[in-house]
C-alpha cells in the first residue's frame, strides 16, 4: 500500500510539473499566472532530486555514513571540521549564490520567459546540480582536494594547468561585469550612491567591534550592522530629497580633474571609485573590511531571497512579456538576433547568458576544497550539493519573474543602451513602441519618480530592473505603497552583495596569482611578502579595472558587450568541471554512468564553441568582436584627413575609435582562447580516459576508508 | 479536558523553544560566533599553547575569506 501511495504522488508531482510547463508552452496572447512557473519549478526539482541526484550519490559514488569523511579523519580545527548539515548548506549556499542568477535571468527574460525557464529548471536538474554533487563527492573521496589538483590528477597536468588559467581569467572578467553592474545601479541615483558608500563605514565599526571591543561576538556585530543599513537606507532617501543630492548623482555629466587636464564621465568616477575600493580592500586586514562585510551582505542576501520568494507567493503575478520574442529570420524587430539588451539569437546565446542558477563552473570551486573539508557524514552531500544548487536556481526562476512582470515596454527602456533607444523618454518610448511593445512616455517618467529617481532609461546591468520588478512586487504585498522605498532597499541588497563578491573575488584572485607566479619565482608566492602581496592585488585590479574602464567608454560597450565573454568564460569552466566529472567517473570504473557528465558537458561544448564561432567569425558588427573592429578601423581610416587637416574634434571621435576596435579585437582573442581552452581540455580528459581504460592512468582517489561499524552495530556485537 | 489542552499547549511551548535553541545554535555555528567555544573544546588538554580568542578569530576571517565565491 505504501509503494502504491509513494508511487501515486510521485505521479502526481511529475502531471503537475508537465501540465505547467505545458501552460507555459502552449500560452499564445493569454495572461499567464507566474504560479504556473512556480509548479514548474518546484515539482522538476523534487523529481530531480528525489531520482537523478539519487543515480549519482547511491549508484556512482555509493555514499555511505559509515565511511569516515576527511573532516572527521583529519580534524584539525581550522579547515577539517565536521560541521552540522543545515550550516555547511548556510555556507555552501552563500558562496554560491551572487548577483549571477538574479543577472542572468533578467537579461535572458528579451528571449521571452519560456526560453529562460525551461533552461533553468533544467539546466539545473541535468547540469548544475548533478554537476556540483559530483564535484563535491569526487573532491570528498580525495580528502577535500580543489578543482586545479583534480584536473591535475585526473586529466592530467596539461588540464590542470588551463583550468588554473581558466579560473583566473574567469575572475578577472567576473569582477569586471559584476563591478559594472554597480556602476549602472549608482549612476544618476543619489540615494543609492549614499546608502551603499555607508555600508563602508558600518563594515568598518563592526570589523573593529568583532576584533577589539568584543571580540567574535559575530551575531552581536552583524545585528548592529543590519540596523545601520536601515540607517543608512533612511539617510539615502534623506540626501536624494535635499539640497545636496546634486553631489552624489554621478551618471553622464562630466567633470574637470587636476585643472581641467583630465575629464572624465560621473560613471567613470564611479568606476574608479570601485577600483580603489577593490585594493584597498584586498590589501586590508580581512577583519576589518571583508569580514563584516561578508556578514553583512550574507545576513541581506538570504533574507531578501526570502522576502521576494514571499512576496512572490503572497502576489503571484502576471506574466506580461511574451513565452517566445523571436529573433530568428529577417522579420521582427530583434531579426537576425539584433535583442537590445544582448546582441545574438536565441540559440546559442540564451545559454551563455544564463549561467549561474542553470549551471556554473565556478561552483566547482566551492564543491571542491572547501565545503568537503566540512562534511561530517557522507549522505550530506546530496542535500548540500545538489540541494543548494536547486534553491539557487528557484533564485533565478524568481528573478525572471520580477523581469517578466514588468511591461515589456518599461523592461526594454531599462535594459537597452542610449545607442539604441537615445537619451529621452519621448525618442524611447516611440522607439520600443516600434517593437511593437507600446509604452507611452509619460508612464517611464511617472515610474521614474514613483521609485524616486531621475530616470529609468538605459539603467542596463539588470541590477535597477530587478530592483523595479521586486520593488513592484513587494508594494503590491502593500497596496502599493512604499515604491521608492523597495527600490532602494532592493538596490541596496544587490550593490551590497555584488561589492562583497568584488572585494573577496579580488582577494581570491590575488592568492591564485600569487600561486601561479610562485610556481616559477617562490617568493612571490609568500602571502606574507607585502611587495608581492601589493602587486598581486594591483595586477588583479588592472586586470578588471581595465575591462570595467573599457565597457563605460564605449556607447554599446558594458554589459552589452562583456556579458556574453562572462557567460561563455563561465560555461568553460563548467566544461572544465564536467571534463573532470567524467574523469572521476571513468577511473571509478562506473563509465557506464558517464552519460551523466557527457551529456550536459556536449550541449554546453555545442553552446559555448558557436557562440564562440559567432562572437569571432559573424560578419555582423553587433555580433562579430572582429566584425565590429574591422567597422571601427574603417571609421579612423574616414577620419585621417580631417585629423590631418587639424580638426581636434575629429581627432578626438578616431582616437576613440581605433581605442574601441583595438577592445573588440581583444574580446574576439579572449573568445577564441576559451574556446581552445575546452577544445584541449576535453581531448586531454579523452586522453587520459581511454588511458585508464587500457590500464594506464594512475587516478588521485583515495579509496574510501573501511566502513566503521555503526554504534547499533557495536552494540550487537 | 482542561489540563489536557494546558498539556499540549506547555508540550508546544517546549517544542517551540527547542527549535528556537536549535536555530539560534545553528545561526551561533554559521556565522562562527562558537567557533572558539568549539576550538577550546578540541584542543584544551593536547598541551600546547591555545590562542587566545583575539589571536583565533583574526585567523578564523582570514581563512574565511580565503573561500571562493561565486558570482
Amino acid at each position: 500500500m505504501t509503494r502504491v501511495w509513494t508511487i501515486a504522488i510521485w505521479s502526481a508531482i511529475a502531471c503537475a510539473g508537465a501540465g505547467a510547463f505545458a501552460v507555459l508552452a502552449l500560452s499564445r496572447g493569454e495572461t499567464v499566472s507566474a504560479a504556473w512557473m512556480l509548479v514548474a519549478a518546484v515539482c522538476t526539482y523534487a523529481i530531480g532530486y528525489r531520482f537523478y541526484s539519487k543515480i549519482i550519490s547511491h549508484r556512482i559514488f555509493a555514499l555511505d555514513d559509515r565511511h569516515p569523511t576527511p573532516a572527521v579523519r583529519l580534524e584539525d580545527g581550522h579547515d577539517y571540521v565536521p560541521t552540522h548539515k543545515w550550516v555547511v548548506f548556510g555556507h555552501h549556499f552563500a558562496a554560491i549564490a551572487g548577483a549571477g542568477p538574479l543577472v542572468g535571468p533578467i537579461l535572458a527574460a528579451q528571449f521571452g520567459y519560456l526560453p529562460g525557464t525551461i533552461w533553468i529548471i533544467v539546466g539545473v536538474v541535468l547540469g548544475g546540480a548533478a554537476q556540483d554533487l559530483i564535484i563535491l563527492c569526487g573532491s570528498l573521496r580525495r580528502d577535500g582536494k580543489s578543482l586545479g589538483q583534480m584536473a591535475r590528477e585526473e586529466i592530467g597536468s596539461i588540464g590542470g594547468g588551463v583550468a588554473l588559467v581558466g579560473v583566473l581569467a574567469i575572475i578577472v572578467i567576473l569582477i569586471a561585469v559584476l563591478a559594472m553592474v554597480v556602476v549602472n545601479a549608482l549612476a544618476e541615483s543619489p540615494w543609492a550612491v549614499v546608502s551603499l558608500t555607508l555600508t563602508i563605514p558600518i563594515a568598518l565599526l563592526m570589523g573593529v567591534w568583532m576584533r577589539w571591543i568584543r571580540p567574535g561576538r559575530v551575531l552581536e556585530a552583524s545585528l548592529i550592522g543590519l540596523v545601520l543599513l536601515g540607517a543608512a537606507l533612511w539617510a539615502g532617501g534623506a540626501i536624494a530629497s535635499s539640497p545636496y543630492a546634486g553631489w552624489f548623482t554621478l551618471g553622464k555629466e562630466q567633470h574637470q580633474l587636476f585643472g581641467g587636464a583630465v575629464s572624465v564621465s560621473g560613471k567613470e568616477l564611479l568606476a574608479w571609485g570601485l577600483l580603489g575600493y577593490g585594493f584597498i580592500a584586498s590589501v586590508l586586514p580581512v577583519w576589518l573590511l571583508l569580514a563584516p562585510r561578508d556578514y553583512l551582505s550574507a545576513f541581506v542576501k538570504v533574507g531578501t531571497v526570502f522576502l521576494l520568494a514571499a512576496g512572490i507567493l503572497i502576489v503571484l503575478p502576471d506574466l506580461r512579456m511574451p513565452a517566445l520574442v523571436s529573433q530568428f529570420g529577417d522579420d521582427g524587430p530583434f531579426a537576425h538576433g539584433h535583442g537590445p539588451v544582448g546582441p545574438g539569437t536565441l540559440f546559442p546565446f540564451a545559454f551563455i547568458t544564463i549561467a549561474c542558477g542553470a549551471i556554473s563552473g565556478f561552483h566547482a570551486l566551492v564543491s571542491s576544497g572547501t565545503t568537503p573539508k566540512m562534511l561530517s557524514l557522507e549522505s550530506h552531500a546530496r542535500p548540500i550539493a545538489y540541494g543548494s544548487m536547486l534553491m539557487e536556481s528557484f533564485v533565478a526562476i524568481m528573478a525572471l519573474i520580477a523581469a517578466c512582470a514588468l511591461t515589456p515596454g518599461v523592461y526594454f527602456a531599462m535594459n537597452s543602451p542610449v545607442a539604441i533607444i537615445g537619451s529621452d523618454t519621448v525618442s524611447a518610448a516611440a522607439k520600443i513602441s516600434s517593437w511593437g511593445f507600446a509604452i507611452e512616455p509619460a508612464v517611464l517618467d511617472q515610474l521614474a519618480a514613483d521609485i524616486g529617481e531621475t530616470t529609468i532609461l538605459s539603467r542596463t546591468g539588470g541590477a535597477p530592473c530587478l530592483a523595479v520588478g521586486m520593488a513592484q512586487i513587494f508594494s503590491s504585498v502593500f497596496n502599493g505603497a512604499g515604491l521608492a522605498f523597495w527600490y532602494h532597499f532592493a538596490i541596496m541588497f544587490e550593490a551590497l552583495f555584488i561589492l562583497t563578491t568584488i572585494d573577496a573575488g579580488t582577494r581570491v584572485g590575488r592568492f591564485l596569482l600569487q600561486d601561479v607566479v610562485g610556481r616559477s619565482w617562490k617568493r612571490f608566492g609568500s602571502v606574507s611578502w607585502q611587495p608581492a602581496v601589493w602587486a598581486a592585488s594591483l595586477g588583479i585590479v588592472v586586470g578588471w579595472g581595465y575591462f570595467l574602464i573599457m565597457g563605460i567608454r564605449d556607447p554599446l560597450g558594458g554589459i552589452y558587450t562583456l556579458w556574453p565573454v562572462f557567460g561563455l568564460a563561465n560555461q568553460v569552466l563548467a566544461a572544465i568541471a564536467l571534463c573532470v566529472g567524467t574523469a572521476i567517473i571513468v577511473k571509478m570504473g562506473k563509465g557506464r554512468f558517464a552519460w551523466i557528465t557527457v551529456v550536459p558537458l556536449l550541449w554546453l561544448v555545442v553552446a559555448t564553441e558557436t557562440a564562440g564561432w559567432q562572437k569571432v567569425r559573424s560578419a555582423d558588427p553587433l555580433i562579430g568582436f572582429f566584425a565590429k573592429a574591422r567597422l571601427l578601423e574603417q571609421q579612423v581610416v574616414a577620419l585621417a584627413p580631417a585629423v590631418t587637416a587639424g580638426d581636434a574634434s575629429a581627432a578626438v571621435k578616431a582616437k576613440i575609435a581605433g581605442r574601441q576596435a583595438f577592445n573588440q579585437r581583444l574580446d574576439g582573442w579572449m573568445c577564441i582562447v576559451f574556446m581552445a581552452m575546452i577544445l584541449i581540455v576535453m581531448l586531454d580528459t579523452a586522453r587520459s580516459c581511454w588511458g585508464h581504460l587500457r590500464g594506464g592512468s594512475p587516478s588521485g582517489l583515495v579509496s574510501p576508508p573501511e566502513p566503521q561499524p555503526s554504534e547499533a552495530e557495536l552494540r550487537e556485537a | 479536558m482542561i489540563p489536557l489542552l494546558v498539556d499540549r499547549i506547555v508540550a508546544l511551548a517546549r517544542r517551540m523553544s527547542d527549535l528556537g535553541r536549535l536555530t539560534f545554535q545553528l545561526m551561533r555555528s554559521w556565522t562562527g560566533d562558537d567557533a572558539y567555544e568549539r576550538y577550546l573544546a578540541q584542543h584544551r588538554g593536547h598541551g600546547h599553547q591555545l590562542l587566545t580568542k583575539r589571536a583565533f578569530y583574526r585567523d578564523y576571517f582570514d581563512r574565511r575569506a580565503q573561500r571562493p565565491r561565486c558570482c
